[in-house]
């Protein structure tokens, strides 16, 4: 388990290379020049030019792209921000608890709410249950996250006055944040523990534990819900992944100073070491989710676990066989 | 014993009210308050003296540092600078007051300003200090400027309004290059700084200008406390005016100003205040070799008076513009008046057509090139209609600021150029932004919009020479532009700021921004 594991680490390697490649393509041939933008306005040519060749932007594409590379993966240093004047990577961590926070809670709000939401569907399908829980569902997939935010305020900050419009503080200030981010993702879990519930209750080993006399919340939650579960892992991972990098819209209707706000304001900025910074980071996290899904696919299903162990020893007798 | 418990209680109690009183005394001041809440839409980022300009920046800067002079209602007023003397055309010699110091006490002198201007221009982010050649302390309190180049119209003073001040020994001290502790000579000191969410400045009491009669708008602190609240989506502005979380802000959207105006459902405590912004919307053709509009006067006529300025006024700004007869109005101090009541291709349906029936226009379709954010999609659209109703087609183009800033110099990617220029100055400085051929000769071969004229330029260099600047020479540039109209100024946008009655009076800087200690208030 651990060679697969350190394998997949390793693998991770060629896939953020490829991810800052993209990136600082994607950004070198982005319109706009970061010179202009601190200059302002009212700059001349010759002074936005002079400045261009004081921050290296006069060079070839190639020659800003070793340079780059060799910066990120030789010196593990993400660049320094053209406005900020400080270490991108001090900005990310200093931001990364909000974003985390959000993401967090939103995800444990994912969990807590859509699980239940999807099993009672599967459980009660086609009654009433499980149309009002898929009603629920759809208009969480079909909202869009800004507009249900400004609702969200409108009621409970403007109307009600209960829970603050925008900014950072204690928990309260997380709860509408967290909502709105949170619903489309609780409607995607339901819909995605319903599906897979409905597929595993229709087993011929459930109605063998009926026929033994098993009650109904033995079989749900010990014989079901174990094996519906890999599809609502990848759902959960997915989940967290898109949570972390799209807390973007969120962060900005809610003033969170968070990644997303950072890597925003930097896009309108053209401040590219940020931008390329945010999104390597972000790639990372995104890596190590997903190895940490695969991990606990292993811990879940122990013919996944089998499986990897089996790479291992299939290579093992390979190494052996050549040598 | 009980009896000398009970009296310590009591003189206790004395002292408290006694100082409490003080305490409401002082914040009962007139014009006074204990702390104003600003909201505003970006996050300062670096609030280091001398980095790259930004939005968030721009909001907090005066309120930070100071500068050697300041401008107020088009006159310029010392506020380091005790005063100045032009030595020749390169050479100014300034005297600082000689009892400045910083909010930490540190003493400043003519060294701190050849620190602060080196520092400024060894960055390179202020190209206004480009014409800097040398920065000489002569004693503590007198410093020499050398420039490299014979000084325009307003230039000096520029220079002179383009560096932060700060001293050595408090930068130095500084572990981030004061990014997020800045400490000017101001009032008022940062008390904590959450980025990208809070920064809150505090009165340190001890500001050294001590003579009230020296101290100009950017200076004044008449707000013990001031909170900047970085609010990104402009609608949370409404709500936070409206639930009382900031008291005062300029990011309120135009579609919810109303709401706030004598009427409106959120008017109780409220109120707009509504100022001219010194930024202009222009229209500039292309005027290069490949363009439409090059040898043809008749279209570029056509084109101007088939606009309805008052038109654009009440649509893109709900008639709290103003339509202009130059590229700027009377807020200028060179502004000349008698040109309000002049022609200015005042709209003309019928002229337009004339015009465009002697032109070589042939239906092609037009380019106009925008930027695609707030009034201007408005303005755009509208534009597009008027131009449509004499028959010339026209499509939009639309980019984000940067992307339209590297656009406007490619001679094939625009044939009308909508856009904003603004000075903090006179006039001809606005000018300048677009009509001085030496600014971007290299780029366009001529001026920003590719206009090659030699006429053009001699007038330009008139208007901008210290020694011919005047009115004969502005004048002459304007009536020149209006003839061959190589461009025109079409109408001018309001800066809506809603604030709650706590505020009686609004001020605000030379880029008008809202100067929080600067306001008078109603507590």
């Amino acid at each position: 388990m651990w060679k697969y594991i350190i394998k997949r680490l390793l693998w991770m390697i060629p896939v953020l290379l490829g991810i800052s490649i993209v990136i600082f393509t994607i950004m070198y041939f982005c319109p706009g020049d970061p010179a202009t933008a601190i200059l302002g306005n009212g700059a001349t040519p010759a002074a936005i030019a002079e400045k261009r060749a004081e921050m290296g932007l006069d060079e070839p594409y190639l020659v800003r792209l070793g340079d780059y590379l060799s910066q990120v993966f030789l010196h593990f240093d993400l660049g320094t921000s053209y406005f900020q004047n400080q270490s991108v990577m001090s900005g990310i961590l200093y931001r990364l608890p909000y974003t985390f926070a959000i993401a967090a809670i939103s995800m444990l709000l994912q969990i807590c709410i859509g699980t239940p939401l999807g099993i009672t569907a599967a459980v009660h399908q086609n009654g009433i249950a499980d149309r009002v829980c898929m009603i629920v569902a759809l208009g969480g997939v079909s909202i869009p996250g800004f507009w249900l935010a400004m609702m969200l305020v409108l009621v409970f900050s403007v109307q009600l006055g209960w829970l603050p419009p925008y900014g950072v503080g204690g928990l309260p200030y997380y709860i509408l944040p967290c909502v709105a981010n949170a619903f489309a993702g609780i409607a995607s879990q339901a819909r995605q523990t319903r599906s897979s519930m409905l597929e595993v209750i229709r087993s011929d080993y459930i109605v063998t534990a009926r026929a033994k006399g098993l009650s109904e919340r033995e079989i749900l939650y010990k014989h079901a819900l174990p094996n519906a579960l890999i599809p609502i892992i990848t759902v959960i991972g997915n989940g967290m992944g898109m949570m972390l990098g799209g807390t973007v819209v969120i962060e900005s209707v809610f003033s969170i100073p968070g990644i997303g706000m950072y890597t925003t304001q930097a896009i309108n900025n053209r401040d590219y070491p940020i931008v390329m910074g945010g999104v390597l980071f972000l790639g990372a996290v995104f890596s190590l989710i997903m190895l940490l899904v695969d991990v606990i696919y292993a811990f879940v299903d122990p013919r996944i676990k089998a499986q990897y162990e089996g790479q291992q020893s299939i290579f093992r007798r390979r190494r052996k066989k050549n040598g | 014993m009980k009896k000398k418990l009970v009296a310590l209680l009591m003189a206790g109690c004395m002292l408290c009210s006694l100082a409490g009183t003080g305490i409401a005394a002082s914040a009962a001041e007139e014009g006074r308050t204990e702390s104003v809440t600003v909201g505003v839409l970006s996050d300062p980022e670096n609030m280091g003296p001398w980095s790259g300009m930004s939005q968030g920046r721009i909001a907090m800067l005066f309120s930070v540092y100071e500068y050697m002079v300041t401008r107020e209602d088009g006159e310029v007023y010392g506020v380091l600078a005790k005063d100045w003397e032009r030595i020749d055309s390169k050479t100014y010699d300034v005297e600082i007051y000689d009892y400045i110091h910083d909010a930490d006490g540190n003493p400043l002198t003519a060294s701190d300003i050849v620190f602060s201007f080196e520092s400024a221009i060894a960055t390179k982010n202020y190209s206004k200090l480009n014409v800097v050649e040398s920065v000489e302390a002569l004693d503590d309190y007198n410093v020499e400027f050398k420039f490299n180049k014979d000084l325009e119209i307003g230039e000096f003073e520029n220079v002179m309004l383009e560096c932060a001040i700060v001293t050595q020994a408090a930068y130095e001290a500084s572990e981030d290059q004061m990014a997020t502790t800045p400490v000017g000579t101001t009032a008022y000191k940062v008390e904590s700084y959450v980025p990208g969410s809070e920064l809150i400045l505090r009165d340190t009491g001890n500001y050294w200008q001590t003579d009230e009669s020296l101290v100009h708008g950017t200076s004044v602190h008449n707000a013990d406390e001031i909170i900047f609240s970085v609010i990104t989506e402009a609608s949370q502005h409404t709500v936070a005016l409206q639930t009382g979380a900031v008291d005062v802000s300029n990011g309120v959207p135009d579609t919810d100003i109303a709401k706030f105006e004598e009427g409106g459902e959120y008017a109780e405590g409220n109120q707009v205040s509504i100022v001219l912004d010194n930024l202009s919307y222009d229209i500039t053709y292309n005027m290069s070799d490949s363009s439409v509009f090059k040898d043809d006067l008749n279209l570029r006529l056509a084109l101007a008076y088939s606009i309805d300025k008052e038109g654009l006024n009440l649509g893109a700004f709900n008639g709290n513009g103003a339509a202009v007869k130059d590229f700027a109005n009377a807020t200028y101090p060179d502004y000349n008046s008698e040109w309000d009541s002049e022609d200015y291709y005042d709209y003309n349906v019928e002229t337009a057509q004339e015009y465009l029936a002697q032109s070589n226009y042939n239906g092609e379709t037009l380019t106009l090139m925008y930027t695609n954010s707030g009034a201007m999609e408005i303005l755009a659209q509208m534009l597009q209609a008027y131009f449509g109703a004499i028959g010339v087609t026209v499509e939009l183009v639309g980019y984000d600021q940067m992307m339209a800033q590297q656009e406007q110099y490619n001679a094939e990617g625009f044939d009308i150029l909508l856009r904003t220029t603004g000075s903090t100055d006179y006039i001809v400085n606005q000018w300048k932004l677009c009509w001085d051929s030496r600014d971007y000769q290299e780029v366009t071969g001529g001026t920003s919009n590719f206009t090659q004229d030699d006429k053009l330029q001699e007038l330009m260099e008139a208007c901008l020479s210290v020694d011919t600047y005047g009115e004969e020479s502005i004048e002459a540039f304007h009536d020149y532009m209006v003839e061959n109209c190589y461009g025109y100024g079409i109408v001018e946008g309001p800066i809506n700021i809603v604030h709650s009655e706590k505020i009686s009076e609004i001020a605000l800087d030379a880029r008008n921004q809202i100067l929080p200690g600067a306001c008078v208030y109603a507590e």
